[in-house]
């Protein structure tokens, strides 16, 4: 479901061309709109729409499609993600990797081994609301002529 | 395998909040994203940014009203009842205000901004309302009086005073999208209230002889603070119950109990049952009243007559 929907909002929201000309990969993002559709029998799906109408409290998926344009295996694939202002991350989302996040920027890993200073002085445990990026490291060379796509959760603050 | 530079990551992270928002985005904001794509080619670090997307914020439209609870009583002469306007939407927001009553017998004069807050109308500093409110912002409540007075030639009779306020920008079923109509050009959206509150308040004539009972609650959350109406009470808020039972002029009493179930999902907080201010026991212990484990009782103290007169109970919950 995602491809399509992924393709259909990008077209609508015009995104600019993501890659300089001489580059052989591709990196586009998308950010769409989860929203829930309840069923008859009481079921409950998630949906993909254009983020046309998100208010705070809404969920947000954040996606980046990548592709490998060249003729060459690439390898050291590094995408990350600035938490965007005004969004607040929640979880990784779909069937790619998880993420590792950041509370600050320069330390990564799972959140749980993550600290942020708290108020009242010392540290805390670091909550999805403290997360400011987020970061995938590709383990394997994307060959030629394939891609991928990763996405995380997110609700507008 | 590298990472990104941790330069331009910190430069990133200087514009995104490192600690829980407090506040709900405002309508109208732009939130963008652009992602950052690193890589090696022939052992050499490349990066790139991906597009940049933006999403605007929609303006969530919502109201909260509500009435202290006080009880409101008609005689002869203007009467003030306080009301408190709560923009509970995320953009800025003006409301019309509308209100009337069930009785002829009694009719609005006016609705006004109560701008020293005191509950009462005065016509020397008070803003007479003649169309929307000021714009409020996110959150912000405006206190507002109506003021009730006895139509001439009648006789005050009971009846409610029905104030009703709704978005100007719009109002309808929860969801609704009004197009380009928000703040700064964005949708706005219809909140959970409609856009649209109602507060009716009942009102007893001093000429009435039948007694009366008025329940009245004021929601604190879990942390102590108020919520407004149309807010939603979650697990742990107390609720403060208030009754009073008025009693008119030359009507006796005997025996008189006023029985009050706590609801199912709640819990008594015991120790905080009072008659008139002063502490009822939860015991069955001879005194005014108590707590059975289901119902808060109270009896009011008999009289043989006398003039009209109220007594006040009060009691918590707390939500589970």
């Amino acid at each position: 479901m995602i491809p399509f929907l992924f393709a259909a909002v990008a077209a609508a929201a015009s995104p600019q061309p993501a890659a300089a000309a001489a580059s052989p990969l591709a990196l586009t993002t998308t950010m769409l709109a989860e929203t829930r559709v309840p069923a008859a029998d009481g079921s409950v799906t998630m949906k993909l729409a254009a983020p046309n109408h998100v208010g705070p409290g809404d969920r947000v998926v954040v996606q980046l499609a990548y592709r490998n344009r060249g003729t060459a295996p690439i390898a050291g694939l590094v995408l990350a993600n600035p938490v965007p202002n005004g969004l607040a991350y929640r979880g990784p989302r779909g069937a790619g990797a998880a993420p590792e996040v950041s509370v600050d920027g320069r330390t990564f890993g799972p959140l749980s081994t993550l600290r942020v200073p708290a108020v009242a002085g010392g540290t805390r445990p670091a909550t999805a609301d403290d997360v400011t990026h987020v970061r995938w490291r590709l383990n394997s060379p994307v060959t030629a002529g394939t891609g991928g796509e990763l996405a995380f959760q997110a609700i507008v603050r | 395998m590298g990472g990104l530079p941790a330069a331009a990551l910190a430069t990133a992270a200087a514009c995104v909040p490192a600690s829980p928002a407090t506040a709900d985005t405002r309508a109208g904001t732009a939130i963008t994203n652009t992602a950052q794509l690193r890589y090696d080619v022939d052992g050499k670090s490349q990066s790139m940014p991906s597009n940049t997307v933006t999403i605007v914020v929609a303006e969530r439209l919502d109201i909260g009203l509500s009435h202290d609870g006080g009880m409101v009583t008609i005689d002869t002469t203007p009467v003030s009842v306080p009301v408190q306007l709560t923009n509970q939407g995320s953009g800025q927001e003006s409301f019309t205000v509308t209100a009337g009553t069930s009785t002829p017998t009694t009719t609005v004069q006016t609705v006004a901004i109560d701008t020293n807050g005191d509950g009462r109308f005065e016509p020397e500093q008070d803003i007479v309302l003649t169309g929307a409110t000021p714009v409020l912002a996110p959150g912000e409540t405006l206190p507002l009086v109506a003021v009730l007075a006895p139509t001439a030639g009648t006789t005050p009779a009971d009846g409610s005073l029905t104030v009703t306020a709704e978005a100007t920008t719009g109002h309808g079923d929860p969801r609704q999208e009004l197009p380009g109509l928000g703040d700064d050009g964005s949708d706005a959206i219809v909140g959970d209230t409609g856009a649209i509150a109602s507060a009716a308040i009942p009102f007893v004539a001093t000429a009435s002889t039948t007694p009366t009972l008025v329940k009245s609650q004021s929601v604190a959350a879990a942390d102590g603070t108020p919520l407004t109406a149309g807010a939603t009470a979650g697990s742990g808020a107390v609720v403060t119950y208030t009754l009073v039972a008025r009693i008119p002029t030359d009507a006796a009493l005997s025996a008189a109990i006023i029985d009050d179930p706590v609801p199912s999902d709640a819990v008594y907080l015991p120790g905080t049952l009072t008659l008139d201010d002063a502490r009822i026991s939860d015991a069955a212990d001879g005194d005014a009243g108590g707590f059975d484990g289901q119902s808060v009782s109270i009896r009011l103290p008999d009289r043989p007559g006398g003039p009209a007169t109220t007594h006040t109970v009060q009691f918590k919950v707390r939500l589970q």
